[in-house]
């Protein structure tokens, strides 16, 4: 069901783009991963809207945790007529992430990094489209790259720590409390360090993959700049830590 | 109360939105379980074997190991059980029986790219010793080679074809396709052919290398060419067969198949039998064109792996890759005998059959018999390596 759905679309996609972009893998795969992320902007913006309205509410959210500490049901009764949904700023990425991860899975077959990968990749071609079966195995030499092979010399996986590093600070949400930010400070180490460790491993086709993720998301939030910034914090609230944003305008 | 409205009054109640750092945490996590799971070598590749004077030679993922073809009894393993370097072995063992005192071994590792030449002993249960040793490859090393004037020659996932001196491995020629080489090439005569994925058919000097022709096909070819009446066979993967003629230099004829045809075609007199990966298992009349058979054989599961005769040619043995069972045709009317095997495991078969005089052996992956010998007239397991009380 999930291949029917999601990733055999996206590999034929994949497969016509490389056919009609002149046989160039990473071209094919820039396109695709580009028309993902435009398809998603909408839910990604929806998600950043919902960020900020959590954001600018939470003084008032955290006055009536006070006042009502002792009636959780009438706690949630308020909350709920200030109109926020608390999984508003998840279900966006709820709906991105079975495409994103689509992507990444078609990418991956694509690439047939193994033999036995290039062996299971007839049954997710569509017969019923001509000549897409000439295409496999697609050409993977780029520069100095074989993108179905890890990068040897790792080039790839610095850009994609580094990419990585610099989206993450950017759409980092300002940490509200002590926690939230060593958490913020965690990821914003972690999430790198695993793009990088996955670049390193896999097709560096996959790479090329995160680091156009990477840089289109770098973009996006330039574009959009304004869904990014977040309100001042409370200045009742003593436990505040707000972290700094690069660039982010508070207009 | 719905589901959904329980999540989100417990999410008022804990006064904590989801944070979106967790959710990149799932997606990393889910990358983690579907890129990683497992530990130790993974399959990448298919399994060969190889069946010579009574010894079964498995390229047996970690090790090649050399098994009594009656009992299933490991003879040894190369390299042996305390090497504790991880090079995995796909390629089927070739043996060169004119070269050394009692014949070479020739197997090729994977990722390690290198090619090992292992003088037999006079008995076969007797571990041979490592003569030489091939490193020069840039790729992974997937299909098997050939004996032919000396050398031994071999495809590799870097693109190139290479011809190795047999007494002592240094490298005689090399000739580049452009693309990797999964094919066995076909010596005949003085010419070698070798078919590469970049949809290309070559014809070269076997001594030296050198390009006599070439013939662009409509796709990759993974498939060993197989010589019949001084014509090449071979499918591709735009599900076509071709009849090659070796004269003309020419495509004399071309079937369609029903799906790509990724498995080496098997040739019993003049009669080719094939399969396509959709299923359909094909016995040709090479002379006169014409299917033997009213129908396609149609079996439900994916054929990549190549069929295999039984000693008498009665019966046509072929390989489920994703059900993991093997099947028995009648050769003379492609209907399928009562005597299907199903794997204990659900393991898979990639790899091709092999026969010899009474029993069939096949190399099930993703479980822990990893050779299994079966009979040829009733399907029965004989043995497995390693033994079924030990492999659990």
């Amino acid at each position: 069901m999930w291949d029917t759905i999601i990733v055999r679309p996206i590999i034929n996609l994949l497969l016509l783009f490389y056919k009609f972009l002149g046989h160039e893998t990473i071209i094919a795969v820039t396109l695709l991963t580009l028309l993902m992320r435009l398809l998603v902007t909408p839910l990604m913006l929806k998600q950043q809207k919902s960020a900020r309205q959590q954001q600018e509410l939470r003084p008032k959210i955290t006055e009536l945790q006070k006042k009502y500490k002792d009636d959780p049901q009438k706690l949630m009764e308020e909350q709920r007529k200030l109109g926020i949904n608390p999984l508003g700023g998840c279900l966006p990425s709820l709906i991105q992430l079975p495409l994103m991860i689509g992507l990444y899975q078609g990418i991956i077959r694509v690439l047939a990094s193994t033999p036995l990968q290039l062996l299971e990749l007839p049954q997710d071609i569509y017969r019923w489209i001509p000549t897409l079966s000439t295409l496999v195995p697609l050409k993977s030499q780029f520069l100095w790259l074989d993108l179905a092979l890890p990068d040897r010399f790792y080039v790839l996986p610095l850009l994609v720590f580094a990419t990585s590093w610099f989206y993450q600070k950017l759409i980092t949400p300002p940490a509200l409390d002590p926690q939230a930010e060593a958490m913020n400070k965690q990821m914003l180490l972690m999430m790198p360090l695993m793009m990088g460790f996955f670049s390193l491993t896999y097709a560096s086709g996959l790479a090329i993959y995160f680091l156009i993720t990477n840089l289109i998301g770098i973009l996006q939030y330039y574009v959009f700049r304004e869904h990014y910034t977040y309100p001042a914090p409370p200045p009742d609230d003593k436990k505040s830590v707000v972290q700094k944003r690069p660039q982010a305008s508070t207009k | 109360m719905s589901l959904w409205r329980i999540v989100t009054d417990r999410l008022y109640q804990r006064g904590k939105p989801l944070h979106g750092s967790a959710l990149l945490a799932v997606l990393l996590l889910f990358v983690v379980l579907t890129g990683c799971a497992g530990g130790g070598l993974r399959h990448e590749s298919w399994p060969g074997l190889l069946v010579d004077d009574g010894t079964v030679y498995a390229a047996n993922l970690e090790r090649v190991q050399a098994l009594n073809a009656e009992t299933g009894k490991l003879l040894w393993s190369f390299p042996d059980e305390t090497d504790k370097n991880q090079r995995p072995f796909y390629s089927t063992p070739v043996i060169a029986k004119e070269h050394g005192d009692h014949g070479l071994l020739l197997i090729a590792g994977y990722k390690d790219k290198t090619v090992y030449a292992l003088a037999l002993g006079e008995s076969r249960a007797e571990r041979p010793d490592l003569l030489w040793t091939f490193a020069g490859a840039g790729g992974q090393y997937v299909g098997s080679g050939v004996v032919a004037d000396g050398k031994f020659i071999i495809g590799n996932g870097d693109g190139y074809v290479y011809a190795l001196d047999l007494d002592d491995g240094t490298q005689a020629w090399t000739f580049r396709t452009k693309d990797r080489v999964w094919a066995t090439p076909v010596a005949v005569e003085d010419t070698l052919y070798v078919a590469s994925l970049d949809h290309t058919l070559y014809a070269l000097d076997v001594t030296t290398g050198a390009e006599k022709w070439k013939l662009v096909l409509g796709g990759a070819v993974s498939a060993t060419p197989v010589l019949v009446d001084g014509a090449l066979w071979v499918g591709d993967f735009t599900s076509k067969l071709y009849q090659i003629d070796l004269v003309t230099q020419q495509i004399a004829w071309t079937f369609d198949a029903g799906d790509w045809i990724w498995a080496t075609p098997v040739a019993d007199g003049n009669i080719l039998y094939f399969a396509d990966v959709g299923g359909r298992v094909y016995a040709l009349n090479t002379e006169t064109r014409a299917l033997v058979w009213n129908a396609p054989a149609v079996i439900d599961d994916v054929l990549h792996s190549r069929p295999a005769l039984s000693a008498d040619g009665g019966l046509l043995f072929i390989a489920g890759y994703e059900k993991g069972v093997v099947h028995a045709l009648d050769t003379e009317t492609g209907s399928e005998m009562n005597w299907g095997v199903v794997t204990r495991n659900p393991g898979r078969l990639p790899g091709d059959l092999v026969t010899d005089a009474s029993r069939l052996y096949a190399m099930p992956i993703l479980v822990a018999e990893r050779v299994q010998a079966l009979d040829q007239e009733t399907g029965k397991v004989l043995w497995t390596y390693p033994p079924v009380e030990t492999a659990k």
